[in-house]
């Protein structure tokens, strides 16, 4: 800034000091046009005053003038303090062959300006018209002054100005930081307010409280995760401690023991099942599991599942019927074989030993849907858009037979990868219904994998 | 000594069971809150070991209605759920105890011994 203003004062006083010298030329040759007028009517030049003095002649301006001739003698003058003047011969020749030339020498200490000039109607004359350059240097000077306070009062002002209209501009934004700090300390539930009246600030608090509801939301689903996991992992740790402790407590028979063996294998079993769900939501989440898609009909898929099923014992039925038609999809086979699986086990476990499992599959030219619904005893209408949350259960006091609670928050992130959702509806026999729906293979498939909705953000 | 277990995983209340018989205590079992109130208020026990999560009532809702009822009977509370706030409802509902799963099975024979035997040790 000092810089930029200090080049703007030189060239200003550059600039003006070339003005005011042509201004001077001009004057000096209207004084010498009206000086020749004035010889060639009365043929002498009018004197001066008695009182002309060097200080007069500065003070006030006034032109010395005198007529030399071609050899630079002085003819005559306006002044005898005039006969001093300096003589510049260059000029002197200059003015001779009839041209105009202007020429500073020093004349008692001081600068003058002189201006030589044909005198007109005389061959061989030269009128030298001079004035004082010191009004002129002080005018100088002054300006210089004043430019030179401009710069330094402009540099000072525009280093304290600026600092004070940053620290004005940022104000909002330091307070906004505090809020947002306060609220990243111990304050969930709040939002930023500062300035939320000013637009400028509008767009940074809408995104910044939208970005902390966001991380909210995230950490209390990551919270009740994990809290609901570390309560589903000490059921079957229960079990499996207390029939060793206990069988350690004596001495035992063979089938005892064999008996404890077996009833800690099905709790390692359960301990199996959630850790298998949870590497496998983590690896959905995480992004790092690749999907592995082809076209594939829809309807194998599920027949292979109902087979495997059918294979567990087990005293439910299951029921598929096949489409007439493929059912084409683009998909991972062995993670859809896991979404189907994970649903059959599912109405296997909350129904009753009898009931009926129905699958099915519909859609042709639009989005395929698979069904699975079931005659039991089905779910209240206001759980159902929960039945998707991990650790999730119709009645929290059953926990421990309702499986690890990740089933069907696995069924709706492999869903969702392929592009699909899955939801749970009330069936027309009054038991549960899950539908899946997946694009068909016409439709277009997403191509980016993004982390299913199911998995961290709950916005939605 | 008679042990009322209320614990709906069989396999747990199954263990606790043999354990404590080949301690020589006398044993009952039931697999639901309604059973237990019940089974408590028509019997006499010296304790009772109450799941916290239990079908149809829970195992605070247990330990209030024996308490409005008038049983005494020291309530030792079993749970896999055991964040400040279960504890304070446990004990809000009457519960004596708290022991969190999983636990040792001395860790259990001590707590039931400390409550049926307050005076000793």
């Amino acid at each position: 800034m000092f810089v930029a203003l200090a080049l703007i004062a030189a060239s200003a006083y550059l600039g003006v000091g070339h003005t005011v010298r042509h201004q001077l030329d001009e004057t000096l040759w209207g004084s010498a046009r009206a000086a020749g007028d004035v010889i060639a009517v009365y043929r002498t030049l009018p004197e001066h005053g008695d009182g002309a003095d060097r200080r007069r002649f500065v003070a006030e301006l006034d032109h010395l003038v005198v007529v030399r001739d071609g050899d630079g003698r002085i003819l005559q003058s306006n002044s005898p303090f005039a006969r001093t003047l300096p003589l510049d011969s260059a000029s002197l020749r200059i003015a001779r062959d009839g041209g105009r030339s202007w020429a500073t020498g020093v004349w008692r200490g001081d600068p003058v300006r002189s201006l030589y000039a044909a005198l007109p109607g005389d061959s061989v004359a030269v009128i030298q018209v001079a004035a004082s350059l010191l009004p002129l240097a002080e005018e100088q000077r002054t300006v210089l002054f004043l430019l030179a306070s401009t710069v330094v009062l402009g540099t000072a002002a525009t280093v304290i100005g600026s600092g004070w209209l940053t620290r004005s501009a940022l104000a909002p934004v330091a307070e906004i930081a505090a809020q947002g700090s306060a609220i990243a300390g111990d304050r969930s539930g709040q939002r930023i307010t500062a300035h939320a009246d000013v637009i400028e600030c509008q767009q940074l608090i809408d995104v910044l409280n939208s970005m902390v509801t966001r991380l909210e939301r995230a950490t209390e689903w990551h919270r009740r995760m994990i809290r609901d996991l570390g309560h589903d992992l000490r059921t079957p740790i229960t079990a499996l401690r207390a029939g060793v402790e206990v069988a350690l407590w004596g001495e035992r028979r063979p089938d005892e023991y064999r008996r404890v063996l077996g009833s800690a294998m099905e709790e390692i079993e359960r301990l199996t099942l959630i850790s298998d769900a949870l590497v496998l939501l983590g690896r959905l989440e995480s992004g790092a599991l690749k999907l592995e898609r082809a076209p594939l009909d829809l309807a194998g898929v599920a027949a292979d599942a109902v087979h495997r099923v059918q294979q567990r014992i087990g005293a439910h039925v299951f029921r598929f019927s096949a489409p007439a038609a493929p059912a084409i999809v683009f998909g991972d086979a062995r993670l859809l074989g896991v979404a189907v699986d994970q649903l059959l086990d599912n109405a296997k476990r909350h129904t009753p030993p009898g009931t009926t499992i129905e699958l099915s599959i519909a859609g042709r030219d639009g989005p395929i849907a698979l069904f699975i619904e079931d005659n039991g005893p089905g779910v209240g209408d206001e759980l159902l858009p929960h039945l998707f949350e991990p650790f999730f259960r119709t009645d929290p006091a059953r926990g421990r037979e309702s499986g690890p609670g990740l089933g069907l928050t696995l069924v709706a992130a492999i869903i969702e990868l392929h592009g699909g959702g899955a939801r749970a509806e009330r069936s027309e026999q009054g038991g549960l219904r899950v539908r899946l729906e997946l694009p068909s293979v016409a439709e277009p498939v997403p191509t980016a994998v993004t982390p299913p909705r199911y998995l961290g953000d709950r916005s939605v | 000594m008679r042990v009322l277990i209320v614990e709906d995983d069989h396999k747990v209340a199954g263990f606790l069971e043999q354990g404590l018989r080949e301690e020589d205590f006398e044993v009952d079992r039931v697999q639901n809150g309604e059973d237990a109130v019940a089974l408590a208020t028509e019997r006499r026990y010296d304790i009772v070991l109450l799941d916290f999560m239990l079908p149809v009532k829970s195992g605070p809702e247990v330990a209030a209605e024996l308490r409005a009822r008038g049983r005494e009977v020291p309530i030792l509370m079993l749970t896999a759920r055991d964040s400040p706030d279960d504890r304070r409802q446990a004990a809000e509902a009457g519960a004596n105890d708290f022991l969190s799963k999983p636990f040792r099975f001395q860790e259990l024979l001590d707590r039931i011994r400390g409550l049926t035997n307050p005076g000793r040790g």
